[in-house]
């Protein structure tokens, strides 16, 4: 099954950006000229070679995103009008460009084109343009002070927000462009300047992304972007003494493992990484809306979310109710390559990742758990050479159970019982995570209750997943530090500076 | 000339129900100007009840596509940049330049408050467990919208573009001589997707139609620029109908130029201060203070500065007959008053500009600050010298009038820089520079320069009221 997307002379052409890295406004191989190849989940061919880059091509990005923030440089001399209007730029060229980066994200990370239509590419222009209105509002504050001086005792003491320096944004495989629009944008609209690691599994769409930035204006040097390995590329870009702040999407493992190479200069870190997110369902809740809710919970994005609602909570007297349901619900999710219009759940995103998911629902039922629906790779000629795992519903999982602590991300869930408000708000909350939540009841006082006690960055009530360019988003315990999106976020990428003048 | 121009109504051209048409002046020449519809109260009703209908859909459309239909109108307004310049010009006799000037300024309101859309709706306010509380900010529905003749589709936009964005709809009212821009605007936010009714504008005589929108029950706010006479008016109206007002009126701007400051830059400042745009706006910097030991230098600075501007090209006309006349009374005042003009103090009587309603920049000596001259607001190029010894009695000076718009102070010394700009009684003060405004920089007066502030974040909350919402959580059973 081949897609007439995948073959269009546009989308080939589009592919091929990949083949070089943007640096400075240049597009250039690899130093060693290595590459690197990316799969396409769907049936494990090749996409494309992309530049391996290592600790050289690193040094080359950051030494052009230090010479574009230097000041009285090309960046820092724009006005924050200016800037604002790059981004807002961007945000168009981005909408202008919707099908060819739906399309992009779709092959190498095998979403469902629809998911990236319908939400990753309208969100993504959104979050520009949220933040294209920052730039000018980015303001210090003029505070009175108390300060006993010798002198009459008068101040004018204000704050000045000045931008942290040179970011380094390392992007996951999930949502590969929004998650790099959620780290470029706060990083332009306060003045800084980046360097873009995608993912080795998909570094296409933002290829595409990083031409875009520079035909919307955005200086050269300004967004650099690099490919290659974590594990080369990422660990030189993490150590890089002129990097001043990482932002990280990912593993719990890799953002420890980051915190610890920041501590060469101290970097500013902010993570956004796993969880193992609750979503509880009280009798009360309209079960119509629980199911459908639930389902995309687990499932939208193959289940690689971070906020996947991977451990469903059900209060007893609806609980076999709810499980039938949602389980009919996942068996009639449609499996295919993801930018077929008709797929409903991709692939997984590499044969490994496959065989880790299915390990996970091994694990469940040595521990107890029962498989009610999937738990397996759908069998057919459709499927052949590609990563697909189906929806998987499980029950009877032990609360000490792996399956319902480690994050499996991958299109599986659990669903437990539970009598009282108090025993749910027990296991919800015990948990190393605290990324996602959702609560689903029709009482007003129970609903802000929960919403207070469950430890995490967002509740959602009666919804799941609910997100805008204007909300905070994080996490807390081991899912991050920091929030993204929100005007919180802008201080994740800003430095304050205090002034005191004696008068 | 051209056809005549309608009401703006629902989102297309009226003509006025009652009313007929009169025929404008052009300020540059004497001749005749465009034809204009004069409305009436029926006309007024029209569209406030189009405003009224059009408020709830406004005020629920999602605030990004609020914000992407303002961010269109600013980019509009720079697509026709040309056109709208010539129009004002027209209308206002002023500089091509300046009007062009003041087109791009109308654009970044649009652009500012169409980013600003984005902002917080309230706080969550943590006040006890069994209380979940919030504050939401919420539009007054329809607003009126009264501009003057001197900055026309500049001061449209500066109330137009935050009241949108705060949700309200508007009827609004462009000085009867200088409407042509506000009607362009309202035409173009049409075509770039803002909603039938949401802007609408009647156009006609203050006392006719300005005085039936502040008494119209359905207009729950209104936004006043112009003299104070007809401030106090719209005041004693609203003040029966309990109507919230934001009132941006006159000044007459004191400017402190120490014997410390860089004089060459201050004097250059100093002259633009009261020459730009004819000296016809409201934050004019009119009294010029200047330390005693180098008055009869830095007034020969002024005098030169002001010798090199030519009328026409760097000083317009004034934009009525009216205005034209008020300027010569003033030079009849100064006159009595004993004030020596330093330079001017007469109307331009060169032939080229024959028939044009110019005056000469006029700087005068010898003043105290108790003369009319140094207290009432002429809003032509007319500029008062007044010495001073110290910085307490610049600031005295400074704050003895009725009026608190904006100052300037010039020095090199910072800790007096900060101490006078904090003593001084109004709502914007420049520190060595005139008149260094932004979208951003909130703008309104003290004392009779009116109350409310336009311009920045501030300035959406004079076009919303806030509420705030407590809900009892019941304990856990």
């Amino acid at each position: 099954m081949t897609s007439t997307l995948q073959t269009a002379p546009s989308v080939e052409a589009d592919i091929r950006l990949a083949e070089k890295m943007f640096i400075g406004g240049e597009w250039v191989a690899a130093g060693s000229g290595q590459t690197l190849p990316v799969y396409d989940p769907a049936d494990g061919s090749l996409v494309v070679e992309v530049p391996a880059g290592d600790a050289s091509d690193v040094d080359r990005a950051v030494a052009a995103a230090r010479a574009a923030f230097a000041p009285g440089g090309s960046w820092r001399s724009l006005t924050p009008q200016a800037r604002g209007r790059l981004i807002w730029r961007l945000a168009d060229l981005i909408e202008e460009n919707a099908e060819r980066l739906a399309v992009l994200d779709s092959i190498d990370s095998g979403k469902p084109i629809n998911e990236m239509r319908y939400f990753d590419i309208p969100f993504s222009v959104d979050v520009l343009r949220y933040y294209a209105g920052w730039t000018t509002k980015i303001t210090g504050e003029t505070i009175p002070i108390s300060y006993p001086a010798s002198h009459g005792g008068r101040f004018h003491a204000y704050t000045l927000k000045e931008p942290v320096g040179v970011v380094a944004a390392i992007v996951p495989w999930n949502l590969p462009l929004l998650m790099a629009v959620k780290k470029l944008a706060p990083a332009l609209a306060t003045g800084c300047t980046i360097v873009l690691k995608p993912a080795e599994q998909t570094p296409i769409s933002i290829a595409l992304l990083a031409q875009l930035t520079a035909e919307a204006g955005i200086p050269a040097g300004v967004v650099n972007y690099v490919t290659g390995f974590g594990e080369t590329a990422g660990v030189a870009l993490v150590e890089h003494p002129g990097v001043d702040k990482v932002t990280f999407t990912g593993s719990v493992p890799t953002g420890k493992a980051i915190v610890r190479a920041a501590t060469g200069n101290l970097k500013r870190v902010s993570l956004e990484l796993g969880g193992k997110s609750p979503n509880i369902v009280f009798a009360d809740a309209d079960l119509d809306a629980v199911i459908a809710g639930a389902a995309a919970a687990a499932f939208a994005t193959q289940g690689e979310s971070c906020i996947a609602g991977s451990r469903l909570y059900v209060q007893r007297g609806v609980f076999d109710e709810v499980v039938q349901r949602l389980a009919k619900h996942a068996a009639s999710i449609t499996l295919g390559r993801g930018t077929d219009p008709v797929t409903q759940m991709g692939p997984l995103i590499s044969a490994e990742h496959r065989d880790k998911v299915l390990g996970y629902v091994e694990i469940g039922v040595d521990e107890g758990a029962e498989v009610v629906t999937g738990g397996r790779a759908p069998q057919g000629e459709a499927y052949a050479g590609g990563y697909f795992v189906e929806p998987t519903v499980l029950v009877n999982a032990r609360p000490d159970s792996r399956i319902m602590h480690e994050e499996i991300f991958g299109p599986v869930v659990s669903a437990v019982p539970f009598d009282t408000e108090e025993e749910v708000l027990a296991l919800a909350n015990n948990t190393r995570f605290g990324l996602g939540a959702g609560v689903w009841t029709r009482d007003v006082s129970r609903a802000h209750r929960m919403a207070a006690a469950i430890e995490s960055g967002q509740v959602w009530v009666n919804c799941y997943q609910a997100a805008d360019s204007a909300l905070p988003f994080g996490g807390t315990k081991e899912s991050g530090w920091g929030r993204e999106t929100c005007r919180e976020s802008l201080g994740e990428y800003l430095e304050t500076k205090t002034v005191v003048v004696s008068l | 000339m051209n056809a005549p121009l309608l009401h703006w109504i629902g989102g297309e051209a009226v003509p006025p129900t009652a009313g007929g048409f009169r025929v404008g002046t052009n300020p540059a020449t004497g001749g005749a100007g465009a034809q204009v519809a004069q409305g009436t109260a029926a006309d007024v009703d029209l569209a406030v009840r189009a405003a009224q209908a059009a408020a709830p859909g406004w005020r629920r459309i999602a605030s990004l596509e609020r914000g992407r239909i303002l961010a269109a109108i600013g980019r509009r307004l720079l697509a026709d940049l040309d056109a709208l310049a010539e129009l004002e010009s027209l209308d206002t006799g002023k500089p091509l330049a300046l009007a062009t000037a003041e087109i791009r300024g109308a654009a970044e309101y649009f652009e500012f408050y169409a980013a600003l859309v984005n902002l917080p709706a309230g706080d969550v306010l943590d006040i006890r467990s069994d209380l979940h509380v919030y504050t939401r900010r919420e539009p007054f529905g329809v607003v009126g919208v009264i501009t003057p003749w001197n900055l026309p589709l500049n001061q449209a936009a500066r109330a137009c573009a935050p009241a949108l964005a705060a949700g309200n709809t508007i009827v609004a009212k462009p000085a009867e001589t200088t409407s042509q821009s506000t009607v362009a605007l309202a035409r173009i936010a049409s075509e770039e997707g803002l909603p039938p009714g949401v802007l609408n504008v009647v156009l006609g005589r203050g006392d006719e139609v300005g005085t039936a929108i502040v008494r119209h029950p359905l207009v729950r706010k209104v936004a006043f620029t112009g003299s104070v006479r007809v401030g106090q008016d719209i005041g004693r109206i609203a003040a029966d109908r309990i109507l919230p007002l934001t009132l941006e009126l006159g000044g007459k701007s004191a400017n402190i130029v120490f014997a410390d400051a860089d004089l060459e830059f201050a004097a250059a400042e100093a002259v633009r201060a009261f020459t730009t745009n004819a000296g016809q706006v409201c934050s004019s910097g009119t009294r010029l203070l200047v330390e005693r030991s180098v008055q009869e230098r830095f007034v020969e600075a002024l005098v030169a500065e002001t010798r090199r501007l030519r009328p026409g090209q760097d000083v317009g006309p004034m934009i009525t007959r009216g205005q034209y006349d008020t300027v010569q009374r003033y030079f009849a005042i100064a006159a009595e008053e004993g004030a020596r003009a330093e330079f001017g103090g007469g109307v331009v009587t060169d032939p080229e500009f024959a028939g044009g309603f110019y005056v000469e920049p006029t700087i005068y000596s010898g003043v105290t600050n108790g003369m009319r001259i140094a207290r009432e607001e002429v809003f032509g190029p007319v500029l008062v010298v007044i010495p001073f010894d110290t910085e307490q009695e610049a600031v005295e000076l400074a704050n003895d009038s009725e009026f608190g718009l904006v100052g300037g102070v010039f020095t090199e010394d910072i800790s007096r820089a900060f101490r006078v700009a904090e003593s001084i009684e109004a709502g914007q003060v420049y520190v060595n520079s005139w008149s260094t405004q932004s979208v951003q920089m909130p703008f309104g007066g003290h004392k009779q320069s009116g109350y409310g502030r336009e311009k920045g974040i501030e300035a959406l909350h004079h076009y919303s009221h806030v509420k705030s919402i407590s809900v009892r959580l019941a304990p856990r059973r």
